[in-house]
C-alpha cells in the first residue's frame, strides 16, 4: 500500500468521522469520539478538522516507532545475553502450560522479571 | 575603490566574526546551561552532536553512557540540550503538569502541524490531549488485549514460516509492522495490512525506515533542510520517487496537511 494512501485515509477517516451522527458506533468506538463532540458547558477544547488529522498521524508515527524499538532492543540485548533470555523464558513457561496457548495480561503482570525487564 | 570595499569587506567579516565569538562566549558563561558538566565543545556548538549523527555508522546516543561515566548524571551534550540519566531529574523534567516546554523545532514535522504533539507548552496543549484521555486509559487499554492477541497470532504464525524457509527476518521492520498495524487497528478500526507485505517490507514502514537516516540532518539544518525539500517537493513525483524515495515518502505525508489547509 502506498504510504500517500495510508496517509490521505487518515483525512479521509476524520472526514467520515465528522459527518456520522455522534451516537453511532463508528464514532463511539474511535479514539476521536471525544475530540469530534466536546463537552462545551465543560469549556472542553474545540479542536479544528486541521488539528484532528494532524494528531491522526501523529497517533500512528507515535504508536508504531516507539513500541517497534523497545522491542527490537529488548530482544537485541537478550540476544546478546543469553542468561537473561532463558531466565524470562523459564518464568513464563510458569504461566504458559500449554505452547499453543497465549498467556493473559493478567498473568504476565504477576510475573516480576519479565515486568523488571519491560520497564527497565 | 578597490581598498574601500576591501576594508568594508575586512569589517563585516570582523563584526561577524565577533559575533559568532560573541555568542561562544555567551554559551559558556551566562547561558543557563552552562553550569551543567559535558564536552567544552558541546557547549560551545551543535558540532560536537553533528560529528556523530551525521555519520551513517555512529550516532551521539551511542556515546552518552561514556559521556554520563565520566560527566555524572546530568550532562550537556548541545549547547541548548543536557541529556538526563537520574530518575528524580527525569521526573521532574518530564512529569504532569511540568513547567519545561518541548523544543518548538524539535517537533514541527509539517505533517503533524497543529497536534498535540506540536504546541510546546504542556499547560497549552492539555485541553487538547484531554480529548484523548479516555481513549488511552489503563481501562482502554485493557480491552486492546484481544486485538494484541489477534495481531500477535498472525506475526508469530509468519516468523515461524519464514524460519521455516531459512529466511532472515529484519526485526526491526516486522516488529514496526505488528506495531503500526496494532495501533492503526485501535485508533482507526482500520487494517493498513502491514503484516501481510511480504517479508514484513510494506512500502510505507519500508519509507519510514528510508526517511529516518536523513531525519538528523533536517535538525541541525532546518533551513538547507527546508530549502531541499522546497526543491525535492516541487520535483514531479516519479521524479522525487525514483531519486529520493525517503523524501518521496515525506512528501506523502505532507500531502495531507496541504489537503487540509
Amino acid at each position: 500500500m502506498d504510504s500517500n494512501h495510508t496517509l490521505q485515509q487518515c483525512e479521509a477517516l476524520i472526514s467520515s468521522l465528522s459527518r456520522a451522527p455522534p451516537t453511532s458506533n463508528e464514532v463511539q468506538s474511535s479514539i476521536f469520539r471525544q475530540a469530534l463532540n466536546p463537552n462545551k458547558e465543560k469549556n472542553q477544547y474545540v479542536a479544528s478538522k486541521k488539528e484532528l488529522v494532524a494528531d491522526a498521524i501523529l497517533m500512528f508515527l507515535a504508536g508504531t516507532d516507539t513500541t517497534a524499538h523497545a522491542l527490537t532492543f529488548g530482544i537485541w540485548e537478550m540476544i546478546k545475553q543469553p542468561k537473561i533470555w532463558s531466565q524470562l523464558r523459564e518464568e513464563v513457561r510458569g504461566v504458559v502450560p500449554n505452547r499453543d496457548e497465549v498467556p493473559s495480561l493478567q498473568a504476565l503482570e504477576t510475573l516480576p522479571y519479565l515486568v523488571s525487564l519491560v520497564w527497565l | 575603490m578597490v581598498v574601500l570595499s576591501l576594508l568594508l569587506f575586512s569589517q563585516i567579516l570582523l563584526l561577524a566574526t565577533l559575533l559568532v565569538a560573541a555568542r561562544y562566549i555567551y554559551r559558556i558563561t551566562f547561558h543557563p546551561l552552562a553550569r551543567f558538566p559535558g564536552p567544552k565543545l558541546a557547549a560551545l556548538s551543535n558540532l560536537y552532536a553533528v560529528s556523530y549523527d551525521l555519520s551513517s555508522k555512529d550516532s551521539l546516543v551511542k556515546h552518552l553512557k561514556s559521556l554520563h561515566d565520566k560527566y555524572g548524571p546530568i550532562v550537556r551534550v548541545r549547547p541548548n540540550e543536557l541529556h538526563i540519566f537520574n530518575w528524580e531529574a527525569y521526573r521532574t523534567v518530564f512529569k504532569q503538569g511540568s513547567d519545561f516546554d518541548r523544543p518548538a523545532d524539535f517537533y514541527n514535522n509539517p505533517e503533524i502541524d497543529g497536534s498535540i504533539l506540536s504546541t510546546p507548552s504542556a499547560r497549552v496543549a492539555k485541553p487538547h490531549r484531554d480529548l484523548f484521555v479516555n481513549a488511552f486509559s489503563k481501562a482502554s487499554i485493557g480491552h486492546l488485549e484481544p486485538l494484541i492477541h489477534e495481531k500477535q497470532a498472525i506475526f508469530i504464525d509468519k516468523l515461524v514460516n519464514m524460519a521455516k524457509d531459512n529466511k532472515t527476518v529484519d526485526f526491526d521492520m516486522a516488529l514496526n509492522c505488528l506495531t503500526g498495524e496494532t495501533a492503526m487497528h485501535y485508533c482507526y478500526q482500520m487494517s493498513l495490512g502491514l503484516l501481510d507485505a511480504p517479508d514484513f517490507r510494506p512500502s510505507l514502514i519500508v519509507d519510514m525506515h528510508e526517511f529516518a537516516p536523513i531525519v538528523p540532518f533536517f535538525w541541525y539544518f532546518p533551513g538547507i533542510g527546508a530549502l531541499l525539500n522546497r526543491i525535492v517537493f516541487n520535483l514531479p513525483d516519479d521524479v522525487t520517487k525514483k531519486y529520493f524515495p525517503a523524501a518521496a515518502s515525506a512528501k506523502a505525508m505532507g500531502a495531507v496537511s496541504h489537503l487540509t489547509q
